[in-house]
């Protein structure tokens, strides 16, 4: 070798070194940083997503029976045509994975504790999460009814579970055909998706279940009864927890109302000194629930996690048919958790519209050519919770006896780590929770020498809701849509129906326990409102409440009925039917009392579409017209003569229309006096004897007006003095005006405007900032139809420091049962959930948010689809 | 430089620019390398190979950019992806650092293709 070709093959090997440091460098993830290569360089990455969805395709398919055509309109939303339901749920899977795979594989990896292996890099801590999901029996109790639905299939009950399979078949089609265009997400997380089961599906319906009935609230009265009794005021439990009817519109109204006096305190009882140490442990459980990632939202957010629905009858409506609203409210993400679809068989005749779960096949919100329903949460107490003597690890005592727990052994994968192994524990009521949150909850804790807690609610056991659904998607008439509602057990809903016949009606529903409270201690007040003590064998479930005795209300008398998470039922139900069907767990009624009033308000032939849109859009705050005439009164009260800044303040209120809306200044006034009237009322006795949350609002409205020398009034710090109403409202007015100086850094009321503080935004599912879509201002309150709720902390300093509202309505729907062609539509995301589609955010920001709606385009007939609104078409070719 | 090495110089450039758009159909951005390597062993010259090789992956790269950007909208997959390091409404500032990468790739694939067949050529000749 020469000396020239030394110099080059030194000067190669440099180079060779620095080419393989370089290329390297971009092919392998550096911690939490993936491969930087693959997502952004030609070839892979965001040059291999697809932002939109081919304008035509043709897709030979070997396992279909006949040919499916898919229309996707101008918003992205599938009207899918099909000889076959098979057919049908093939080609819905294939759009569901086309547009929202992600979603749906992070779905079914949270209920089936797999998410750590595959989010330890951006979630440290989420394998605990995983391990709470698999105790929760999510994943175990999906697996059976999986097996349950293809026993039923098996022996003839059913003939449906092959649309699941063959839902699970196109989902898996569209993901062996696209390999090399998977969103995002997954080259953050540097995995590849899984193949689709039909387990899935019935995970993510465990995992909308969950969502909307697990709660811990047991734990905390009980604490909370006990922090009373510590001090002396056990009459104000009672209090607190008895009187919150007050303004309540029952949903169902045959069964009275409570327009009565609230129900006097209870006769105090004596305690064993042992509860308290108890109370003491479960508060520290709750605390260290609250740690776990995903749950501190479950125990401290406002009643946004609510719906409306309602429904006119013809007598009502200026076409003679009923009309049908409804927004089911629920966390904001992009994209939303709902997915717009319209399903049409021929064969069968089935052409439903609705709001599917991406990875369940069938709408779970919808109307047919026949009928139209709505859900909302019915808030019924389903999950109780036990606390036992253990004898050892394996043994634990039940009704005075010693009782071996069972096991279930899981082993949670870890990204980056060795798997955990964990084994859950159960009794005979169910899971031992508390082994649950970091590192383990030990015995000493709760306050019990050698004892565990477990919890038993109702999503422990096989669920028939899917049989509810497609009966539902199949009812052509209120009959058949009565006999599908028996299989609709979880979670409790409210169900409001309209079909093209004239008929409307409310069916509060779930599949709800009766507990033995034979025998339970005197302090408890039983129907599972409070934990009971499983080693005394207490708070069995001994069935429950025959669906013949849940509250139903069909064509009443009132023309329309109305839920809003509100009081099921009237005091009389109870009474005649021996059931106490919801102690606790409904939304204090403000919204509901606002739809009551204005659909009470329209007079015979008078309610139309728009008038259900604005009903929809509406912000005026109930609480705010039922407080701002005692604000008012009160300073009169309190300042014959008024100051400058009193005045203002005074001059804004009293010209206000209780409208939230985001440019007026009033909004953030009465917000920021509420949440100071709540404290100068409830704070010093939260502080004093431990009350972990505030009554409800409508307790406060009572006592208001009911009843101002409450002691609820009274600063228990204070002693000798005793203040009242006027006290509270004054004080909570200067608190309020102090503190909105100061967070807009300005002493002129006449620049809070309440958009500026009062904000919404749609985070991406892995809450990293990938697709996050806001803020944007937004009108309304807790309060208000139109619901969102930001918390108002007492720290905050600056209008920067108020996080945006992530919760919401999730959908809108109205259906008009003249018409269904009329019927409108909207959800607060969009149909696709690639960042880069213009289906992303599209009816996010151009409907939603502007308060407008799309059309359904409701054919059963794809040639008579408007042309104008069709931007991509499917062809699956069939029949091979 | 002479005609003939001028010649070579664009056909260099044209291999490589047409062999990036190829080889990234493949989906192994790393193949972007025998892009460059392939304009440095026509170039038959580190200097010319290197130059040659990163302005045709500059180009071929540039292209599928360009097409991206036209297509599919990738500004917001890069947002999105930028977003996650504090950084958004920087597109753009992705697109160069890619057609940048991808010229140093060029260089580098070049350099490498037209310092092997130095090597390799002359040994050959001398048998």
């Amino acid at each position: 070798m020469g000396k020239i070709d030394k110099k080059i093959l030194i000067n190669v090997i440099i180079v060779g070194v620095v080419t393989a440091g370089i290329v390297t460098a971009f092919s392998i993830p550096l911690g939490v940083i993936p491969a930087l290569g693959n997502i952004l360089f030609p070839g892979k990455g965001i040059w291999k997503i697809p932002g939109e969805v081919p304008e035509y395709e043709e897709l030979e398919v070997f396992n279909l029976e006949n040919d499916v055509t898919v229309i996707r309109d101008n918003w992205g939303v599938p009207h899918i045509y099909a000889k076959s339901e098979a057919d049908l749920a093939f080609a819905l899977g294939y759009v569901h994975a086309q547009d929202r795979f992600f979603q749906m594989d992070m779905g079914r990896r949270e209920v089936q504790g797999r998410l750590a292996e595959v989010l330890a890099d951006f979630a440290p801590g989420v394998e605990e999460y995983d391990k709470f999901n698999l105790a929760l029996g999510m994943k175990y109790w999906s697996e059976k009814t999986a097996e349950y639905a293809m026993e039923l299939q098996d022996n003839g009950t059913i003939d449906f579970m092959d649309d699941w399979v063959k839902y699970a078949d196109g989902v898996n089609y569209y993901l062996n055909t696209h390999k090399n265009e998977k969103p995002l997400e997954y080259y953050l997380l540097g995995f590849n998706p899984e193949p689709w089961d039909i387990v899935d599906s019935f995970s993510y319906t465990a995992f909308m279940s969950s969502m909307l009935i697990l709660q811990f609230s047991d734990l905390s009265r009980y604490s909370e009864y006990m922090a009373f009794e510590a001090a002396g005021y056990e009459e104000w439990y009672a209090e607190k927890y008895n009187n919150i009817h007050y303004g309540q519109r029952p949903i169902v109204p045959e069964y009275g109302d409570y327009s009565s006096p609230p129900v006097p305190p209870s006769t105090p009882v004596e305690v064993p000194e042992e509860n308290f140490e108890l109370a003491l442990g479960f508060t520290e459980f709750l605390n260290a629930i609250g740690d776990l990632p995903y749950q501190k939202d479950l125990l401290t957010r406002e009643f946004t996690h609510g719906s409306n629905n309602w429904v006119v009858d013809g007598t009502k409506t200026t076409t003679g048919k009923p009309i049908l609203a409804n927004d089911m409210h629920l966390a904001w993400n992009s994209p939303g958790i709902w997915y717009e679809a319209h399903l049409v068989c021929e064969n069968t005749g089935l052409n439903t519209y609705g709001f599917t779960v991406a990875g369940v096949p069938i709408p779970i919100v919808a109307h047919n050519a026949h009928i139209a329903w709505g859900f909302t949460n019915a808030g019924m107490d389903v999950m109780d919770f036990y606390f036992y003597d253990t004898i050892n690890d394996t043994h634990y005592v039940y009704d005075g006896t010693p009782t071996a727990f069972t096991t279930i052994d899981y082993e949670v994968k870890i990204k980056g780590k060795e798997p955990e192994q964990f084994t859950l524990r159960e009794t005979v009521h169910g899971p031992v929770v508390s082994d649950l949150t970091y590192g383990g909850f030990s015995a000493e804790d709760f306050g019990l020498e050698n004892g565990v807690l477990a919890t038993q609610w109702t999503l422990y056991n096989v669920t028939n809701t899917f049989r509810a659904l497609y009966g539902f998607n199949h009812a052509t008439n209120l009959a058949e849509f009565d006999e599908a509602s028996k299989f609709f057990d979880v979670p409790g809903q409210n169900i409001v129906y309209a079909d093209v016949d004239g008929n409307i009606q409310i069916r509060p529903t779930a599949r709800v326990p009766i507990r033995d409270d034979t025998g339970i201690d005197p302090w408890n007040t039983g129907n599972g409102t409070m934990p009971y003590n499983g080693s005394a064998g207490q708070g069995d479930w001994i069935g429950f409440v025959p669906f013949e005795d849940l509250p139903v209300s069909t064509n009443p008398s009132q023309n329309y009925l109305v839920s809003a998470n509100q009081v099921s039922v009237g005091p009389d139900y109870a009474v005649t039917k021996g059931y106490h069907l919801q102690p606790y767990g409904y939304a204090d009624g403000y919204r509901a009392r606002r739809i009551n009033e204005a659909l009470e308000a329209k007079g015979p032939g008078t309610i139309d579409i728009d008038f259900m849109k604005d009903l929809h859009f509406d912000v005026v705050d109930t609480s705010a017209a039922a407080f701002t005439p005692v604000i008012l009164a009160e300073l009169d009260n309190a300042y014959p003569s008024k100051s400058t800044e009193i005045q203002e303040i005074y001059d804004i209120l009293d010209g206000w229309d209780y409208e939230m809306d985001k440019d007026e200044v009033a909004p953030t006034i009465f917000r920021a006096w509420r949440d100071y009237m709540y404290q100068a009322t409830y704070g010093d006795e939260s502080s004093e004897y431990g009350i972990s949350a505030y009554p409800d609002l409508n307790l406060l409205e009572y006592i208001v007006y009911e009843n101002a020398t409450s002691h609820w009034f009274d600063d228990v710090t204070t002693t000798p003095k005793v203040e009242n109403l006027t006290d509270c409202v004054v004080k909570a007015v200067d608190y309020a005006l102090d503190y909105l100086t100061d967070v807009y850094d300005s002493a002129d009321p006449t620049t809070w405007r309440w958009g500026e503080i009062h904000k919404g935004a749609a985070p991406d599912l892995l809450g990293i900032g990938v697709g996050y879509v806001g803020p944007f201002e937004l009108s309304g309150s807790g309060y208000t139809v139109t619901p969102s709720g930001i918390s108002m902390r007492t720290y905050y300093t600056s209008t920067s420091d108020f996080r945006p509202s992530t919760h919401g309505a999730s959908q809108r729907y109205i259906v008009d049962l003249s018409n269904m062609n009329n019927s409108i539509s909207v959800i607060p995301s969009g149909q696709r959930a690639i960042q880069s589609s213009r289906h992303y955010s599209d009816q996010l920001i151009e409907l939603f948010l502007q308060g407008l709606y799309h059309e359904q385009w409701f054919t059963n007939i794809p040639s008579n689809f408007p042309t104008t609104a069709v931007e991509s078409e499917i062809y699956f070719v069939g029949g091979h | 430089m002479d005609k003939k090495q001028l010649i070579l110089f664009l056909s260099g450039i044209a291999l490589s620019a047409i062999l990036a758009w190829i080889l990234s159909i493949t989906g192994i951005w790393q193949l972007v390398i025998i892009a460059g390597f392939a304009a440095g062993v026509l170039n038959y010259s580190m200097g010319w190979g290197c130059l040659s090789g990163g302005v045709g992956v500059f180009i071929g790269w540039g292209g599928i950019v360009l097409n991206g950007i036209i297509n599919n909208n990738p500004a917001a997959l890069l947002d999105a992806f930028g977003s996650i390091m504090g950084l958004t409404g920087i597109a753009w500032v992705f697109y160069i650092l890619i057609v940048m990468f991808g010229f140093l790739f060029g260089v580098l694939g070049g350099a490498l293709g037209g310092g092997i067949i130095r090597l390799i050529v002359p040994k050959t000749r001398e048998k």
